[in-house]
């Protein structure tokens, strides 16, 4: 159903389309060329002694953040989209306040915790004997790992499953409880299979994050894959660096064919019914319990690492370093900014321009914005700088303009990286937006520009928003990324927290740590308007 | 003048097996109310759409006025068409108001001409004093006249309208429909509409063109196409239609008479006169006279629609339907006899 009559125009769409998809074709292309170089003894000595290393513990932690998000996710989003109780407005947007915590942060705090836990093995040795005591002290930074990351991470499991049940499990749950289903059973028969896609498609999500950590990771000592690239990377051997970055990319994209397959099978009729939902009532003995169990992982991931920062900020106040915060702080904002209004704005391009020029080209760069998002960082990074270098290298020109490049190569890197956190609110926005409204509009004498900033834009502006909020958050906290193509002596906030906990100095590390939650509260504040707008 | 010219208009979407439109022409002459009707699948969007330019035939011609809106070389942009369009459910721009909406085709006008046009525009689809509403404030019907204010404040020489009344409920349909036609024809546009109600083409249209699984069936007059079926499935299409293995009807006079609308031409080959139930009436039984057992009754308010089993000539059992608009009440088991009705 291609028109072709707007070739003219559709220009400056495709051009957009195709520059992100020829970056992302080429960044993939050049870690495969290089990986296939010669890396010497230095891979053989990977692949002896830490290769298989790399490999369990990646998937080991995978694992164990997935369970453990899930286990607070689902239950969480079940109770508060299915029942009536207390306080279920306020739960309902709490449990999303861990998404303001980056992990690496929390990390810093709960680094604290675990030098503290000494009286704890003292009393395990005594107790169990040495044997024990190795095995906890060998298990804790597991432990602490995985909670962490499940505390921090668990929100996006949380939203996915509950935009599905407050839209779609209505009518399905009660039917069910008319024949007879209710309460556990209900969730199990009922919620459970309704959720498949939002599990896998928010679990996706858990897992790429998991896998692209490198914050908690360093902190507790793991060596993980994302570790071990940063490692070769920081020694020179890039070879080494892009090889083990692909064995990654292969991971990463076998757990997102089987997410895509679980979503892909499925399609729900969603209600259009704007009736309220009747939720089940629960006794006040079961909410108690409830919102005990609720506040656990909220507690976990954002309260205790919260009130620890800020003791720490109340303690170190007269020490702060200002200038560096404030640039530093000034660095983060900027590169979030920029990167969320080239984000949006190329989303834009993307998701209207395909809409509106019907183009099949298009809909495909989308799929490839997607696809850059499922890229590790780590292998975004070390892509992407070795393409930045060896320009700025083979020239004398490129070479001057070092610092331009560096920075250009992050807002790239993060382009790459975060397409598809736009692309996805903005097409879910646009799906809102009635193709016939387009079709009046050009009868009326209207070309794809008009259409796209007096049509479609205007009644697309809400989900603008929450793709604007989404993007900047994500590109503020962002670590890996900017750790590896920041020019030299630049630091974010993210970075700063990084290397002041890395060098021991944690006190210091809460005022740049406890920023970052301020700022990304802020940017989150769209998203949670927006959920709220979704009838509760 | 605008007369519009289809000519051998034909359309396969990729991914079908059977063409959507297949070698479709018609005319319709200039200021005239054309109705496209079918089944859904039948082409009938399809070929409005065309006509729009929102997509593009695989091969044909259109013509509008001396104007080539489409050919083999060359294909008019939809935005250059200055066709006016109505949608199924107005489409109206729910960000703007009612007379921001009626404006949005004629920004380029100087603005006292605009201001001329929208006073104009909404009185003369009656929606006076409601330029500051926003469609979510309007009714259906409301939202429809302003769609068609929009449309027609550019003068189009043609209107196309798609399912106009579709989302309307029957009450408002009526009378929507009746001020539609009257807008349409003081306007002076050419029109068409597509619409799988045939009552609404009976009503408006001055000429209806049957479409099926994208093949022209009939083109012609209300009249024709209702007294006058090209084949079984125009006459099935516009009401109810008795097919009686029969090779004529007599009447208790003794006069056989014409009240047969078909088949067409000669066919020798099975005797089958087509009857619509409305130019039958039910007589006391007599023995020359076709008599069946009534076997089940509809109340229409209007008249009883009555379905009686009768045995024709060579002994098959015929199902008759009947419209009795007489007052004497009828029971099923009854045995009546069935003649034609004058249409005097």
């Amino acid at each position: 159903m291609k028109n072709g009559d707007w070739r003219a125009e559709s220009v400056l769409f495709r051009a957009t389309g195709a520059l992100l998809a020829g970056l992302v074709l080429l960044l993939v292309g050049w870690v495969i060329f290089s990986a296939m170089a010669n890396a010497g003894g230095a891979w053989r000595d990977v692949l002896e002694n830490r290769l298989l290393g790399h490999l369990w513990q990646t998937l080991l932690l995978a694992s164990g953040v997935f369970c453990g998000a899930l286990v607070i996710g689902l239950p969480a989003a079940w109770l508060v989209a299915m029942h009536d109780f207390v306080g279920r407005g306020i739960m309902r947007w709490l449990m999303v306040l861990p998404l303001a915590m980056p992990s690496f942060v929390a990390a810093g705090a709960y680094l604290e915790i675990l030098n503290g836990m000494i009286p704890f093995y003292v009393w395990v040795r005594s107790s169990f004997g040495i044997e024990a005591f190795l095995w906890v002290q060998k298990i804790m930074p597991w432990v602490f790992s995985i909670v962490i990351l499940s505390a921090t991470l668990f929100p996006y499991i949380y939203l996915s499953c509950l935009a599905i049940f407050e839209r779609q499990a209505a009518d399905a749950f009660e039917v069910s409880r008319l024949l007879g289903v209710s309460g556990w059973n209900g969730f199990f028969r009922v919620g459970l299979p309704l959720a498949r896609p939002a599990i896998a498609a928010g679990g996706g999500l858990v897992l790429m994050e998991t896998f692209n950590d490198y914050g908690v990771v360093s902190a507790f000592g793991l060596t993980t894959l994302t570790p071990g690239i940063f490692r070769a990377w920081a020694e020179g051997e890039w070879i080494v660096a892009m090889r083990l970055a692909l064995l990654l990319m292969v991971i990463a994209s076998v757990i997102l064919a089987v997410e895509k397959f679980q979503s892909g099978r499925k399609r729900f009729v969603s209600s259009d019914t704007e009736r309220p939902l009747a939720r089940v009532p629960l006794r006040h003995r079961n909410a108690s319990g409830v919102w005990l169990l609720a506040m656990v992982p909220v507690a976990l991931g954002f309260l205790l690492p919260c009130m620890q920062m800020l003791e720490w900020l109340w303690l170190t106040l007269h020490l702060l370093d200002w200038q560096g915060h404030f640039s530093a702080a000034w660095h983060s904002l900027s590169l979030a900014l920029g990167a969320a209004l080239l984000v949006v704005l190329s989303a834009a391009i993307l998701v209207v321009g395909a809409r509106v020029l019907r183009s099949g080209m298009l809909k495909h760069a989308q799929a490839i914005s997607i696809a850059g998002y499922s890229l590790p960082s780590a292998m975004v990074a070390v892509g992407v700088g070795a393409i930045v270098t060896s320009i700025s290298q083979s020239s004398q020109l490129f070479a001057g303009l070092a610092l331009s490049a560096s920075v250009t190569g992050l807002m790239l890197a993060y382009w790459v990286r975060f397409m598809a956190v736009a692309v996805q609110p903005l097409s879910a926005g646009l799906t809102k937006v009635p193709e016939t409204l387009g079709e009046a509009a050009r009868m009326l004498g209207e070309r794809p520009w008009g259409i796209f900033f007096k049509i479609e834009i205007p009644l697309m502006w809400p989900a603008f928003f929450v793709a604007a909020a989404l993007a900047f958050v994500d590109v503020f906290k962002e670590l890996t990324l900017t750790l590896v193509l920041r020019p030299f002596d630049f630091e974010t906030l993210a970075t700063r927290a990084y290397r002041l906990t890395d060098e021991g100095r944690l006190a210091e590390a809460a005022f740049p740590g406890l920023s970052m939650v301020v700022l990304s509260l802020l940017g989150l504040i769209p998203l949670l308007r927006w959920m709220g707008r979704i009838r509760a | 003048m605008s007369t519009l010219v289809i000519r051998n208009i034909s359309k396969q979407f990729s991914g079908n097996a059977n063409p959507a439109l297949r070698s479709i022409s018609l005319d319709v002459p200039s200021g005239k109310i054309l109705a496209l009707v079918g089944a859904s699948g039948s082409g009938k969007s399809t070929l409005l759409r065309i006509l729009a330019g929102l997509e593009k035939a695989d091969d044909g011609e259109i013509l509008l006025g001396d104007e080539v809106l489409f050919s083999k070389q060359r294909s008019v942009p939809a935005e250059r068409r200055g066709i006016g369009m109505v949608f199924q459910n107005a489409s109206l721009f729910p960000h703007l108001t009612v007379s921001q909406n009626v404006l949005f085709g004629i920004r380029q006008m100087a603005r006292v001409k605009q201001m001329q046009l929208l006073e104009e525009m909404l009185e003369c689809v009656g929606l006076q004093g409601m330029q500051k509403r926003y469609p979510h404030e309007l009714s259906g019907g409301e939202r429809q006249r302003a769609a068609l204010a929009r449309a027609l404040a550019r003068s189009p020489k043609l209107m196309l309208l798609d399912e106009p009344f579709s989302s309307l409920d029957s009450r408002l349909r009526q009378s929507l429909r009746d001020e539609t036609r009257q807008i349409l024809k003081n306007s002076g546009a050419t029109a068409v509409f597509v619409t799988h109600d045939t009552s609404d083409a009976l009503a408006i249209a001055e000429r209806i063109a049957v479409l099926r699984d994208g093949e022209l069936q009939q083109v012609g007059a209300p009249q024709e196409v209702y007294h006058a079926p090209a084949n079984a499935h125009v006459a099935a299409f516009f009401g109810r239609c008795n097919f009686m293995p029969l090779r004529s009807l007599a009447h208790p006079n003794g006069a056989r008479m014409a009240c047969h609308i078909g088949p067409p031409g000669t066919s020798d080959s099975k005797p089958e006169l087509w009857v619509r139930p409305e130019d039958l009436e039910l007589v006391p039984p007599q023995s020359e006279i076709l008599t069946g057992l009534v076997t089940q009754i509809l109340f229409a308010g209007t008249h009883q629609d009555v379905w009686l089993e009768c045995l024709s000539e060579e002994g098959d059992s015929i199902s008759v339907e009947v419209r009795h608009h007489s007052p004497i009440v009828i029971a099923t088991g009854e045995r009546w006899g069935i003649a034609p009705r004058p249409r005097r």
